[in-house]
């Protein structure tokens, strides 16, 4: 590949032409934010949701999310009013509403209980326990306590009652981590601490534990056990409380046919036996076996002191559920239960109003504000949900068609009301939140949380739009494409018609603006949005319209348009029913406008089941199976260690070979070398594969804490078994190389395969004195960071994947890698740029610069040539790894403005115009510094006349944080993880694309749009000048010719 | 002389009380790690809280707004503290030495901070905070700064460049406007001048 490439001095003047270009032209105007470029903000997929009225007029919709976020949802568009991001490793475990205020419980080891306002989200107090080493997994739950401002919480291994008046706790009681426990009751006076036992010797089988604390000492009231073989979570258990009657435990043994009650606080007796009755409903003991139960009261303060459950059991093969409520019997105070209501409930997803009202405010209008919902799918492409507030009938009925192929089944559903019209909140396995209402099919609103999780991102080219009247041949008549005249005629007929509508919208200047802005998301119908008729299959002149294909860990795949975020096609992978989690997609087809075949995706998973790998292969621009008759979802029946693009294709389905890296436990243990499987797997993929001209390499052991690292090389089987070859066989792999790791270290990360290999188009470096530094470019080229010991600092390695030849090493001292403070590195071309978190000195040309005191993010970049004296190269025509050519390292560090969460480089189709190093910043920005910035070259004294001639200035160890170079501009981009670089048609211009828990996409031009006309260039003006211009000579021509005459005679 | 030397005291028990004070204000969370060390390392184990507040400005004059849009970040996201309405902030579990605290907005700049917690003699801790610079040395001659901290907005960030309008000076400051100019006036310009000049110093010009 790099032979093909030659320097080209033209190129060269063009690049050096664009380096002094890029220097100036940086930028947004103001009219291309939201135009160029578009933010989607994300919560995640909710573990919790409270529809909650946080003053008298307002309600909002508070969330707490797997993505570690807290938000409150308009519930009349589904819009976020305000959203707090936790850090990366602070689950947030309990969310309750009461009184405007919003109370959470996050964290692991360490807890944080915060109080937030519910109406701005604003903190309104909080506490933070430190980590705590008697802290038991699972455990923590808080409440607050009714009639005061304060709030009790398990956080580490203690209960402890917190007040705003005070940053410590009024009083903390030590659990001495006896149980798990994970809920609070709170009495009038005492709050019960209720959790799953822990196993001793003496008490093998699980029990709860109680703790009755006195909400006003903190002391222990009493400690006791009871419900012999249940736990937290079970659905034979359900928690009901009342502040009249008291609070209640009610649960079923697996196999018993009666319920047990037992009185929290009551230990004498344990508990009380009721027969089957108790829900007023007669059951057999075969349907009583059935029987689950369902919280419906979850929130204390919603059960007006008669609390609800709901219990489902199945009859004559239906299944039906009743929801019954609590009280206590006149004088006698015998628990009573009555029935509320009774339905079939077959296949439903049931929830529950939940609906709080603040202190002073009632129910705003004639709805009960205590109702059940049933939503199940009656249909493949049909949901129905029925409210319930008493007897059979249901209040509120309605429907939604929807398929469930695309976002997956409902999993849980909560229903609320907005101006006393009911609406019902479903939540699907695959991320998808939507609103439903009565009389309607479409939701009121929805959002796609799934795209919160994705894992990886792939760019799909689209064909131009010149062809599009192909495509529309192709599809109805393909022998039409066959001549090149009648593709000839087809353009033209197509050029004519863009030209007419052009026309027609009044030469663009009424029209809507070319990007699309207009023909974004919320152009369209709600329906549309969530399943687009048709998909988007044309892009547009520049490349800048593209489908950028997600794959999330909720086991959706989601194409998107990267011109206003406009969806194409959504698919949701499941394996019996379970969402797969997706790790890669790759594009193993590309589109082709001359092609009759789809362009493919490949999408590879793991199933949450089994753990295996699962792959499956849609049609890009549709989303749809490719085979419809195969099975989607395919298992391999192993699992792998990684997976990576082969570049050959398989001659049958003309897509690209991925290649599977498996090595399990017992391979590991017996030092059995890994296997190679391909992807798809056939006798002439195999062929294909054994055809390649180079061996194909990888390596194993390149996971963190890992202390070596081994590189293989695939073996092609012989023609026996190629013939032979099976759906599950795999080809088996020679070890190359074993790298091991210093004593005392141990692997942080390495650079995976899709940094290494790009396209160059300068093999070397124009000095100023037009001399060449002539560039390392090796394609195998990994950087692994090691952590050495405890005692902090890392080690860089960069190594040669195919040869495991160490290149280049260093070590920096004073770094220091945690969770929090993350290692980041990035490869591009010859450049490898990586960023940490210092303590202490920071060395500059080897002089100690700064006081041990000196803490913040250091970027290093290190530039790779061939050799330290200019116009010295390699004489060997192609690349070897197995020369000893050791590349010269020139290296800098800079101080990175702000912490950064991912790193990038923007890529454009020739690599010609300068790139820009992109940085995901904690503060929510994607900032794009240009490549000159961060050169390792720029002199520490005054820059020589070369130097200057060569575009460098001074080093200066800041790299400043210029607002005009942040691409997210205003946008609050949270969370990002990854970005992604796709090329256009236009080599100034590159795709960018941050995601994470928000989604951002941009185009950026590092070295200023050189190739395109300015916005405000105007073809009005050009056509009328040039008009002008005619019309001058056609009136001046007759004058002049006169006046020459008259001259003539003169 | 004697007036001076009360001054002095005045001045050395005003200091006295300042010192009490930005001590009393760090206050140690209550829950002490448990940890089998000895006494000594059980102070050093300590963890502490830090508070303060954004502090309104001309820049930013509504501080509530970036409750829910900056954090506070110390050591790169090492401790993170949300920020209350009214701009308070603590954040909880930081341990003694140095670092770096900074307020992560997407929309403002604000200063960094160098937090030095100490523990003295008595075992009671103390803080140090100092504005710092990226690249630059952290010096302790800087001033200290009150605690709590109060930190305000340094600016806004401007994320955009005004698009120019149409300007007559920048379109004849155009190189090609200046050439094509230069040639108007030779073409109209020249003929007139060369129309002035004597006839008689014209041959004389011609003929040398």
């Amino acid at each position: 590949m790099l032979s093909s490439i030659s320097l080209s001095k033209a190129a060269l003047s063009v690049t050096l032409a664009l380096s002094g270009l890029s220097s100036v032209a940086f930028g947004l105007f103001p009219d291309e934010a939201g135009r160029i470029d578009w933010h989607r903000a994300q919560i995640g997929a909710p573990t919790k949701l409270i529809p909650y009225m946080f003053n008298a007029t307002n309600m909002g919709i508070f969330a707490i999310t797997s993505r570690n976020t807290l938000a409150s949802l308009d519930p009349s568009n589904g819009e976020i009013f305000w959203r707090q991001v936790f850090d990366s490793d602070e689950p947030i475990k309990a969310l309750r509403v009461r009184d405007g205020l919003v109370l959470t419980l996050s964290g692991n080891s360490e807890s944080h209980v915060r109080v937030w306002d519910a109406s701005s989200g604003s903190l309104a107090w909080g506490f933070s326990q430190p980590p705590d080493a008697n802290f038991r997994r699972g455990s923590g739950a808080a409440e607050f306590i009714e009639g005061s401002g304060d709030a009790v919480a398990v956080v580490g291994d203690s209960f402890v009652r917190l007040t705003p008046e005070q940053n410590t706790p009024v009083w903390e009681l030590p659990l001495n981590a006896t149980a798990s426990y994970k809920r609070i009751v709170v009495g009038e006076k005492t709050a019960f601490v209720v959790g799953d036992a822990r196993p001793t010797k003496k008490k093998p089988q699980s029990r709860l534990q109680v703790v009755e604390v006195d909400l006003e000492t903190g002391a222990v009231v009493q400690k006791y056990q009871f419900a012999n073989e249940q736990a937290m979570g079970s659905d034979r258990l359900v928690f009901l409380q009342s502040k009249e009657y008291g609070n209640y435990v009610v649960w079923r043994e697996k196999k018993s046919i009666v319920w047990f009650v037992h009185r929290l606080g009551m230990h004498e007796p344990e508990w009380e036996l009721y027969h089957a009755k108790l829900v007023q409903v007669e059951l057999m003991p075969e349907d009583m076996l059935t029987s689950t139960l369902h919280e419906v009261d979850f929130d204390p303060a919603l059960n007006q002191d008669l609390p609800r459950f709901a219990m489902t059991y199945q009859k004559d093969g239906k299944t039906k559920t009743v929801v019954v409520e609590m009280f206590l019997k006149g004088d006698s105070q015998q628990l009573e239960m009555r029935k509320v209501a009774g339905f079939r409930s077959d296949g439903a997803v049931l929830g529950s109003c939940g609906i709080a009202w603040p202190k002073g405010h009632k129910a705003v209008g004639a709805h009960s504000e205590r109702a059940v919902v049933a939503v199940r799918s009656s249909a493949a492409d049909d949901v129905s949900w029925r409210l319930y507030t008493d007897g059979k009938t249901p209040m509120h009925m309605g429907k939604l068609v929807y398929d469930r192929d695309t976002y997956g089944p409902v999993v849980s559903a909560v229903p609320y009301y907005v101006d006393s019209e009911p609406r019902v909140l479903i939540q699907t396995s695959g991320g998808l939140l939507a609103a439903l209402a009565q009389g309607s099919n479409a939701p009121v609103w929805f959002r796609d949380e799934s795209l919160a999780h994705a894992a990886d991102m792939a760019f799909l080219e689209l064909a131009a739009p010149v062809s599009s009247a192909e495509y529309a041949a192709k599809a109805t008549d393909p022998s039409v494409l066959g001549s090149p005249v009648t593709r000839f005629i087809l353009r033209w007929v197509e050029t004519l018609r863009s030209t007419a509508s052009w026309v027609t919208t009044g030469f663009g200047i009424f029209g809507p603006a070319s990007d699309a802005s207009a023909s974004g998301e919320a152009a369209r119908s709600v329906a549309e949005q969530m399943k687009p008729s048709s998909p988007i299959v044309v892009g547009d002149h520049f490349g800048f319209r593209k489908l950028s294909i997600l794959g999330t860990s909720t086991g959706v795949v989601a194409a998107l348009s990267t011109q206003g975020g406009v969806r194409s096609w959504t698919r949701f992978l499941a394996e019996n029913g379970t969402a797969v989690s997706i790790e890669n997609v790759f594009v193993t087809r590309a589109n082709q406008a001359m092609s009759s075949s789809a362009p493919l995706v490949t999408v590879v998973g793991r199933s949450q089941i089994t753990g295996n790998t699962v792959v499956a292969t849609l049609n890009a621009l549709t989303g749809e199976p490719v085979d419809s008759g195969s099975q989607l979802v395919v298992d391999l029946g192993r699992r792998h260690a990684k997976v990576f693009g082969l570049p050959a294709v398989d001659p049958e389905s003309n897509q690209q070979l991925l290649g599977f890296v498996y090595h399990d436990k017992q391979q590991q243990q017996q030092q059995q070398n890994p296997q190679l499987g391909i992807w798809p797997s056939s006798a002439r993929a195999v062929r294909a594969f054994c055809g390649i001209s180079q061996p194909v390499f990888f390596d194993l052991g390149d996971g963190s804490g890992s202390t070596q690292i081994s590189g293989y090389r695939a073996l092609c089987p012989k023609d026996a078994d190629r013939d032979a070859w099976a759906q599950d066989s795999l080809l088996s792999a020679a070890s190359e190389w074993v790298f091991d790791l210093p004593a005392g270290e141990t692997l942080i990360s390495a650079t995976d395969y899709q940094h290494g290999a790009q396209s160059t188009a300068l093999l070397g470096r124009v000095l100023g004195d037009r001399s060449v530094l002539y560039k390392y470019l090796n394609p195998h080229l990994v950087t692994l960071a090691t952590r050495i010991g405890d005692s902090g600092g890392i080690a860089i390695y960069l190594i040669d994947r195919v040869s495991g030849a160490l290149l280049y090493s260093t070590v920096h001292a004073n770094a220091r890698v945690t969770g929090k403070q993350p290692f980041l590195a990035i490869q591009s071309e010859n450049r490898v740029i990586y960023q940490f978190w210092q303590e202490g000195a920071l060395e500059v040309s080897g002089a100690k610069r700064h006081s041990e005191a000196v803490r913040g993010f250091v970027t290093v970049v290190a530039d790779l040539y061939e050799s330290s004296k200019p116009d010295d190269r390699d004489q060997s025509r192609v690349f070897s790894s197995y020369d000893l050519l050791l590349p010269h390292v020139i290296t800098s560090a800079y101080v990175s403005p702000e912490p950064a969460t991912a790193l990038g480089v923007t890529r454009t189709g020739s690599n010609i115009s300068t790139r820009d190093v992109l940085f995901g910043l904690a503060s929510n920005k994607l900032l794009g510094l240009p490549d000159q910035m961060l050169d390792p070259r720029r002199p520490r004294n005054a820059p020589t006349k070369d130097e200057q001639a060569e575009g460098l200035v001074q080093y200066a160890a800041p790299l400043v944080l210029d607002p005009k170079r942040v691409l997210s501009h205003y946008n609050s981009v949270a969370g990002i993880r990854r970005i992604a670089s796709a090329p256009t048609h236009l080599e100034s211009t590159a795709l960018v694309s941050a995601y994470g828990l928000d989604l951002f996409f941009t185009r950026t031009s590092p070295s200023g749009t050189f190739d395109q006309l300015s916005p405000s260039f105007s073809k009005v003006n050009l056509v009328v000048t040039t008009m002008a211009l005619v019309v001058g000579c056609l009136l001046g021509g007759p004058m002049v010719r006169r006046k020459l005459t008259n001259q003539a005679w003169a | 002389m004697r007036c001076l030397t009360s001054w002095k005291a005045l001045i050395f028990i005003q200091s006295l009380f300042v010192l009490f004070l930005t001590t009393l204000a760090l206050t140690a969370s209550d829950t002490e790690l448990s940890s089998p060390t000895a006494a000594t390392n059980e102070a050093e184990t300590k963890t502490y809280r830090v508070r303060g507040s954004i502090s309104p400005n001309e820049i930013l004059g509504d501080v509530s707004k970036l409750s829910t849009e900056a954090r506070i970040v110390i050591n790169g996201g090492e401790y993170t503290g949300f920020i209350q309405k009214d701009g308070a902030f603590a954040i909880d579990n930081i341990k003694l030495g140095d670092s770096l605290l900074e307020v992560a907005s997407s929309k403002y700049a604000f200063p960094k901070i160098h937090v030095h917690i100490s523990l003295k003699e008595d075992g009671r801790a103390s803080i140090a905070a100092r504005y710092v610079q990226i690249g630059s040395d952290w010096s302790d001659d800087a001033p200290v700064l009150a605690y709590p901290l109060r930190i305000a907005a340094a600016s806004k960030y401007e994320f955009f460049t005004e698009r120019q309008g149409f300007s007559i000076i920048a379109m004849f400051s155009n190189p090609y406007m200046m050439m094509v100019g230069a040639s108007l006036v030779a073409v109209f310009l020249l003929p007139k001048l060369q129309a002035n000049i004597d006839p008689e110093a014209l041959e004389e010009m011609k003929k040398k």
